[in-house]
């Protein structure tokens, strides 16, 4: 087996989607010193016991890169916490270059890794790997309550109001969710850009004003994640117009905006992150694999 | 244009806001203002936020009818947020013993009260000019006892202010920093910083009698932890100098527990009261109340003096139509009862008038009913005031968007009316349809599916109820009745959900066998003129058995339907 001194230590999420284990495949491509892979995996998912399991304990010994699946309850984010925690702290002698795969890894997940990680490094690899397409049914059922990201959950002022900067998905539903659970007094509504996997109809504008209008005051703005800084700039912006409020902020829209919110987080302390978990994703969530975005992110 | 029936969360409304909007309900007053601790019930939207911040000293100080009353400085009501970044707050749950979780837990609720009280008496003239002659000594002993910095710039008050901010960003800073885990040494709780601060101020003449009434809001947001902490404070023993009013939806009730594992008691700590107000009819005390909120929104708001049925008048050719079956019922009854029989009379046109223009329809392959009129509106909202102001938002949406110009929306046609209605009742549908378990925390995709089965199963058995029934064929609510049954828990699970996402609600009424209480089911009105029936619904319940309400949810299976069903008439009482 690899030695773990010299070599990448990379973090992937267990999943059923093809992008999971064809994912791990680019990742090697491209980090081909890996030397240990780190799977994380949600126990409540009957759908996790799937055959990508087997065939990324097969890949990496084949390539003898060391494994570790590592069990979690993504419904429990106190359990979640200690343990991402410890899996770290056990590994910080070899966490020198770690790379995190965040195409199939909760967005709660991944903020938490990079909360750990931080301790120890100040830079971290990322890759994401877009599907060949998306279903065009529902992407996901059962949400539960929104919550805030432990240890990121900004210092609130107990005299200003609440506002919501939210990077929107496919699922208005879920626009809805948030502003019923915080009444947020103004939502800000960042548009993802762009028309890729027919965004421009299924991330409509109106579909999402539809669903909060007269219950809130917002505005929209666009965004697009998949630009050099993920959006990032565009989301401070956001942030510097809404000054008079404690910023909740949460993204449902590309992955690749965790990265930008995350960063922006860091450096505004009246924003606290926000996850909106689902119990239940459609198992034809998505097919193939598309292109491939890797980046490093530096704290 | 602003919209006037815009329903957004009332803490974000300014005061005036509140003052324009609010329609005063001096029952609710009289509880509030009283030193009980009371727990305010009531579903989303039906008002119980606006109800405590009219009666919190912010407002009441504003008010131009009130802030002279003698009583403004007796009772004071600080309001109270929970649904605010600072209770959602989690961090310190990673700690390992309950005892620092409950500690910190009391922490940021304390900090937030005191926020709240000295945000709400600082700015206030008349109290900085009383509060002169204390400000020294008050702030010489609260900096001995709590080491807070004073300076001669500041008040009293306005010292607190500052120093519990600083708190209030210290302890986030440490509890969130990424280096440590460590437990916040200074916590302050009830006993350490409220009460000793509420001794205080009453150390002043003007605040000698005044009892603190603490408003707490949205208690069905806290978490365990919290609750308990409330919990505790309720069971408190000596309420001379502050009570709680905590205002908390029906489902997901808080817990009776306190933080020592003791639990507090209805009657002995604290009392129910229950929001929802009577609904049945235009002339019912939610009638009248509905009909207040909108005239007063349409003159503050868009400068409209007219009566909400004038601003939403009902389609004529279902006016004429009512009258008509109406005339027909009248007849009937008449050649049943004899012309003297007056009351039976006019029961029977009650009873039937309205169910044969809806039979008729039903029967008819004529189009949609013309669902509009004010009292339409009032009957859509099966009694929220958020469901009544939804449509209405909508309408004048619709009609501000049709217009060309900027002249004043006069009124709202029928045809928009019904449009809108329409279009509510279908997505509320289609929210059925695609599955709750999209939007409801809990909630699994075959328990979706499942509530789906039985609302379309229950709409059905409402409309061969409308079409067959000889004396209640309006009857839209129900209860169930032999619940000894293996599924009546999942079954009620079932009703819960449906109560979350606001597609039904309960309300409690006499049982016409035994006079016990009993919970009665009332399906959301909206949903019915997508499926042609009437929202006015009937003095009637249904009672279903448990089994036949399982079946159809579970198998789709119809639920029975037997004319000669033993419904119980509603209490009169109870509707008004």
């Amino acid at each position: 087996m690899r030695n773990l001194e010299e070599g990448n230590l990379l973090f992937i999420g267990l999943s059923w989607e093809e992008r999971c284990f064809l994912g791990l495949k680019e990742d090697y491509k491209r980090f081909n010193q890996t030397s240990k892979v780190i799977i994380l995996y949600n126990c409540k998912s009957e759908d996790d016991d799937n055959e990508n399991r087997g065939k990324i304990a097969e890949y990496c010994l084949k390539r003898e890169i060391q494994t570790e699946f590592v069990e979690l309850d993504y419904s429990d984010p106190i359990l979640t916490w200690k343990k991402i925690d410890s899996i770290v702290e056990a590994h910080k002698e070899f966490i020198k270059k770690p790379v995190i795969d965040i195409t199939t890894l909760p967005r709660e997940i991944t903020w938490m890794l990079f909360f750990f990680i931080r301790r120890h490094t100040a830079r971290i690899y990322y890759l994401y790997h877009s599907p060949e397409k998306y279903s065009s049914d529902w992407l996901s059922k059962e949400p539960g309550a929104p919550r805030l990201l432990l240890k990121h959950s900004g210092i609130s002022d107990l005299n200003k109001p609440t506002g919501i900067i939210l990077l929107t998905g496919f699922d208005e539903i879920r626009t809805r969710k948030l502003v019923e659970y915080y009444e947020p007094k103004f939502i800000s509504l960042g548009i993802q850009s762009g028309s890729n996997f027919n965004n421009k109809e299924r991330n409509s504008k109106d579909k999402h004003i539809q669903v909060i209008k007269g219950q809130t005051n917002f505005n929209t703005f666009s965004i697009d994640a998949f630009s050099r800084d993920h959006g990032l700039s565009t989301i401070n912006q956001q942030v510097k117009l809404m000054g008079d409020y404690n910023i909740i902020a949460c993204s449902q829209g590309p992955k690749l905006s965790l990265l930008s919110l995350y960063r922006s987080c860091l450096a505004n302390t009246n924003i606290a992150l926000c996850y909106l978990p689902s119990r239940q994703y459609n198992k034809e969530y998505s097919t193939g694999i598309g292109d491939t975005v890797k980046g490093e992110i530096e704290f | 244009m602003k919209n006037p029936f815009e329903y957004e969360a009332a803490n974000n409304l300014t005061v005036q806001e509140i003052l324009d909007y609010y329609i005063e309900d001096y029952n609710y007053t009289r509880f509030l203002e009283s030193k009980r601790n009371i727990f305010l019930l009531g579903d989303r939207g039906s008002g119980k936020t606006m109800t405590l911040l009219y009666n919190s000293f912010k407002i009441k100080y504003e008010d131009p009818k009130r802030n002279k009353s003698k009583d403004l400085f007796e009772k004071i009501g600080i309001h109270i947020p929970c649904n605010t970044p600072l209770f959602h707050k989690k961090e310190y749950l990673l700690f390992e013993d309950d005892f620092r979780i409950q500690i910190i837990a009391e922490h940021y609720f304390v900090l937030s009260i005191t926020n709240a009280i000295v945000a709400s008496l600082k700015d206030v003239k008349e109290v900085i000019e009383v509060f002169k002659d204390f400000d020294e000594e008050f702030k010489e002993d609260f900096s001995y006892i709590f080491n807070i910095p004073i300076s001669a710039k500041h008040s009293f008050l306005e010292t607190i202010s500052r120093w519990i901010d600083r708190e209030a960003f210290e302890t986030q800073k440490q509890i969130n920093d990424p280096k440590n885990n460590e437990f916040y040494q200074n916590a302050l709780s009830l006993s350490t910083l409220v009460l000793p601060l509420i001794k205080k101020i009453k150390k002043v003449p003007l605040f000698k009698d005044s009892h603190f009434i603490f408003l707490v809001d949205d208690a069905h947001d806290l978490n365990i932890h919290q609750v308990k902490v409330l919990n505790s404070w309720i069971a408190y023993r000596d309420h001379s100098d502050f009570s709680l009013k905590v205002a908390t939806a029906k489902v997901n009730k808080p817990i009776k527990i306190t933080s020592t594992g003791g639990s507090i008691l209805e009657g002995h700590d604290y009392t129910n009261i229950d929001l929802e107000k009577p609904f049945y009819n235009k002339d019912s005390e939610f009638g009248n109340l509905a009909k207040s909120i909108i005239k007063k929104r349409l003159e503050k708001i868009s400068n409209i003096d007219k009566e909400p049925s004038h601003f939403f008048p009902t389609n004529p050719e279902l006016a004429e139509s009512l009258e008509k079956y109406k005339e027909i019922a009248r007849k009937e009854g008449i050649a049943k009862y004899g012309e003297k029989e007056k009351k039976k009379v006019t029961d029977h046109v009650y009873k039937y008038a309205r169910a044969y223009y809806f039979r008729d329809r039903a029967n008819s392959r004529a189009n949609l009913v013309p669902y509009s009129g004010f009292d339409m509106l009032v009957d859509l909202s099966t009694g929220i005031i958020r469901n009544l102001l939804d449509p209405c938002y909508y309408m004048y949406d619709a009609e501000v968007s049709s217009k060309k110009d900027d002249t004043k929306i006069e009124m709202i046609p029928p045809k928009t009316q019904r449009d809108i209605i329409k279009a509510r009742s279908d997505a509320m549908w289609k929210r059925l349809e695609d599955g709750l378990e999209k939007e409801i925390e809990a909630c699994t995709e075959s328990q979706g599916k499942r509530i789906y089965q039985l609302f379309d199963n229950l709409v059905l058995h409402f409309r061969e109820r409308l079409i067959k029934h000889k004396s209640e064929p309006r009857a839209i609510m129900f209860t169930i009745s032999q619940v000894d049954n293996e599924h009546y828990s999942e079954l009620i699970g079932l009703l819960k959900i449906a109560q979350m996402s606001q597609l039904l609600y309960t309300r409690s009424g006499v049982a016409k066998d035994d006079g016990r209480k009993e919970i009665y089911y009332v399906p959301n009105r909206m949903l019915l003129p997508t499926r042609g029936l009437d929202p006015n619904g009937q003095h009637a319940r249904v009672s279903l058995k448990c089994n036949d309400l399982w079946n159809a949810a579970v198998g789709n299976i119809p639920i029975p339907f037997n004319d000669d069903a033993n419904e119980t008439n509603a209490q009169a009482e109870l509707f008004g």
